[in-house]
């Protein structure tokens, strides 16, 4: 096996190969990424057994053949290389690193010890615009729960609905849900449930650069294709709680306010605000809303008023702060809806200016106040 | 600055106090022996023993075996924590007769600032004569009184002359009786800072005065500096009225279980029990935690200890269990076994309620509710989870952590004695 390499190539494809590299294993061949060299293109690959990642450059190739080597001393050692040509040559049991200034020796091991990639079957291939994707999971990964005692939760819900795709995430205390009109997906019927390291990686990698993205759906997993990368997951096992009869849909208290001036005014206000809960008091008002806060560990207290469009009777209800921000850096335009019913029960979050084809809402549930 | 005012404080320890207790409720265990500890049948440790078990070499923390070896005619009885309780109440109500500035130390011991009593009730021995002797008179125990002029002075010099004694450390004697004190003497320097000390040279409070005080600050910091003013017996500290409002830091309960155990499955049910005590305790006080520690002694006496933050507060037996038992089943218990299991709670917040979404996890929060209301009325685990079934019930065991407000749920009047006095 050997082939040369420009350095900036290899270093961008390895940055992106040494994510899924997981820091600590008992398994020492994941440490390892594996070097795959055919005619004029190396394939690069990574697993934790959960997500797996293939990376095809195309390089100057004089011999075929595969190692496994270190990916983290792998990837210094290019990144720490000068902008020139690399090469990188097997030897027996090691691999060499040729670069202009010197050269760099690893250990191996063998091949057959690397865990075993899903093959991709193009057959079943579907694809999707890469912008729906990438805006369907940025508005609701921030949702998903890190509660390792509730799995599903841990990610992210992806199912046609009729005419519709959507994604749903929650944690249990807020919910985000975005749909829209899709004819393509039509082959998908089952629902999924996608772990959210896949998809931060997707988002990653992909941007917000239109491309069609190939999705494969298989029994336990689904594998994105984007042609020179290709990463696959096993899927998060179910049932997805029942999340529409969670939604509300009698709640008839509407507040409108702008998006910036709420968002900004949470982030001030909720420095106050206890540390380890988030707690910002609401207090809707006739065409006004306060925001206040306290943080009696420290004695400070913080209160701020501001102008906004909400006609029905006084209420106060308690939010933890970063989920309000949250949602509100995910919805789009410059006026915000919030739809209510009680201090105790679910609030909807929504754009005033709502995007054609697209349904997108989020969920927030209330901290109970105790005066 | 203000003058620094001289105050009178007082410290009131009683005698072996759960001993005591006993052998005042119980005449036939008067003039014996007896050691108080969690489960005479098991293998706790000694809790407190009699005067006349110390004589016999008995100490606190031995382990049972050890206090009957040493003493074979010893009598062991299980510890009542309701009797202590309702004593300590009847002694905080005969301190408040004196002064209005009492701070419960611990079950058995008290601090009481007279400063500004003289007219009221004379000189501070006379004080301390009087509350000895209605605590005598009406409880029917002895106690210790020491009188400084600081709070670590008069913890010291209740000390002095143990049991039934009363010592007054007047400030011109302080050089002198502190000069060649040990200072693992001193409340707040424990076995590591001794361990510390004497590997510096310093063994007794004379010694740790003399140490520059900047060498000590190098070392431990903000601590050093607290050393060597407690070595010159010089204390502000306040005599801290208990509050309801008191920060609680942690919730937390142990069990040293009645034999060593191999078997992961009966070390589940433990852990279990233990989340289950402690769940119901935060939920008693409105907290709720984030990060849940467990604690291991293995059968060889060695330790292990691990945290593990959630997502979210809990007050749920259920989340805590699955957070410890997480941390369990990466120790290896057939092999290691088990001596004593402890779970605690901590990063908690008061009061804070975040409304969940889902239905089940309102039920998981309405049935904890009529578990609590069950329990409450008919005492701890008569309604518990089917694996505790045939589990014996854990023994509540007092902490030093006590506090008269801890108890509101069975001593309803501790709350309003104070007012009706």
């Amino acid at each position: 096996m050997k082939f040369t390499i420009l350095k900036s190539n290899l270093l961008t494809a390895l940055q992106n190969i040494i994510s899924v590299v997981p820091s600590r294993t008992t398994l020492p061949v994941l440490s390892h990424l594996l070097l795959e060299v055919e005619d004029s293109k190396i394939k690069l690959a990574a697993t934790d057994l959960d997500i797996s990642i293939t990376i095809t450059l195309p390089a100057n190739t004089s011999k075929k053949g595969a190692i496994t080597l270190p990916a983290k001393t792998f990837t210094e050692i290019v990144r720490e290389s000068p902008e020139t040509q690399i090469e990188v040559n097997s030897l027996e049991n090691r691999v060499e690193i040729k670069i202009n200034t010197g050269n760099y020796k690893l250990p191996v091991l063998p091949v057959e010890e690397f865990p075993k990639l899903p093959t991709v079957n193009l057959t079943k291939e579907i694809k999707i615009p890469g912008s729906d994707l990438y805006r369907m999971i940025s508005k609701t990964l921030f949702a998903a729960s890190m509660d390792e005692t509730r799995p599903a939760l841990n990610g992210v819900l992806w199912q046609t609905k009729g005419e519709n795709i959507q994604m749903v995430a929650t944690d249990g205390h807020r919910l985000a849900k975005f749909s829209k009109t899709n004819k393509i997906l039509k082959g998908l019927h089952e629902d999924v449930i996608i772990p959210p390291k896949i998809l931060n990686l997707l988002l990653r990698l992909t941007g917000e650069e239109d491309r069609e993205i190939g999705v494969i759906f298989e029994q336990n997993s689904l594998v994105f294709n984007l042609g020179d990368t290709v990463l696959s997951t096993r899927l998060i096992e179910g049932p997805y709680p029942n999340f529409d009869q969670v939604i509300p849909v009698n709640n008839d208290k509407k507040m409108i306010v702008d998006k910036n001036l709420l968002a900004s005014t949470v982030r001030r206000v909720s420095i106050l605000s206890n540390l380890l809960t988030h707690q910002v008091k609401f207090s809707f008002k006739k065409d006004s809303l306060i925001l206040s806060s306290a943080n009696f560990d420290m004695g400070g207290e913080a209160k701020e008023k501001i102008v906004c469009d909400y006609k029905n009777e006084d209420m106060d209800i308690g939010y933890n702060a970063l989920y309000v921000q949250d949602i509100l850096k995910q919805i789009d335009g410059n006026e915000v809806i919030f739809e209510l019913s009680s201090p105790v029960s679910a609030g909807l979050v929504s754009s005033a200016q709502k995007k054609e084809g697209e349904d997108y809402l989020c969920l927030i549930m209330p901290l109970r106040l105790v005066e | 600055m203000e003058p620094k005012k001289e105050r009178t404080i007082l410290h009131v320890d009683m005698d072996a106090y759960f001993a005591s207790v006993e052998q005042k409720s119980n005449p036939l265990l008067r003039g014996k022996p007896i050691v108080i500890c969690g489960n005479p049948e098991g293998r706790s440790v000694v809790s407190t023993s009699s005067y006349e078990a110390r004589a016999w070499g008995v100490k606190t923390g031995m382990m049972l075996w050890q206090a009957k070896k040493a003493c074979p005619q010893v009598i062991l009885i299980q510890c009542d924590p309701d009797k202590y309780v309702e004593t300590s109440l009847k002694l905080h109500r005969i301190y408040q007769e004196f002064t209005p500035v009492v701070e419960v130390f611990s079950i058995d011991e008290s601090f009481l600032d007279i400063t500004g009593t003289e007219r009221l009730f004379g000189n501070p021995l006379q004080v301390a004569k009087r509350i000895k002797k209605k605590i005598k008179e009406e409880v029917g125990l002895t106690c210790s009184v020491g009188i400084a002029s600081t709070k670590l002075l008069a913890k010291l010099a209740s000390d002095i002359n143990k049991p039934d004694g009363l010592f007054w450390l007047k400030d011109e004697k302080v050089p002198g009786f502190l000069k060649d004190l040990s200072i693992s003497e001193i409340c707040g320097i424990g076995p590591r800072l001794t361990f510390h000390l004497n590997k510096l040279g310093i063994h007794t409070c004379g010694e740790l005065s003399r140490y520059p005080v900047e060498l000590l600050e190098n070392k431990f910091g903000k601590v050093g500096i607290a050393l060597h003013r407690m070595a010159l017996g010089l204390d502000e500290g306040p005599v801290l009225l208990a509050r309801e409002d008191e920060k609680v830091k942690s919730v937390g309960h142990s069990i040293t279980l009645p034999e060593d155990t191999y078997n992961l499955e009966t070390a589940k049910k433990y852990l279990l029990s233990l989340c289950e005590q402690v769940a119901r305790r935060l939920r008693r006080k409105y907290y709720k935690g984030k990060t849940v520690f467990l604690f291991i002694r293995f059968p060889d006496f060695s330790d292990f200890s691990r945290q593990k933050t959630i997502i979210k507060f809990t007050d749920d037996d259920r989340e805590i269990y699955q957070s410890a038992l997480s941390i369990l089943e990466k120790i290896n218990i057939e092999s290691l076994g088990l001596r004593l299991i402890g779970v605690s709670v901590t990063n908690l917040v008061k009061g804070t309620d975040q409304l969940s979404l889902f239905p089940d996890e309102w039920r998981k929060q309405i049935l904890l509710a009529a578990m609590d209301k069950v329990n409450d009325r008919y005492g701890e685990f008569t309604l518990t989870w089917g694996r505790l079934m045939y589990q014996a019930k854990p023994v509540s065991i007092l902490t030093p952590a006590w506090r008269p407000d801890k108890h509101v749920k069975k001593f309803k009047f501790a709350l309003d004695f104070p007012q009706r006095s």
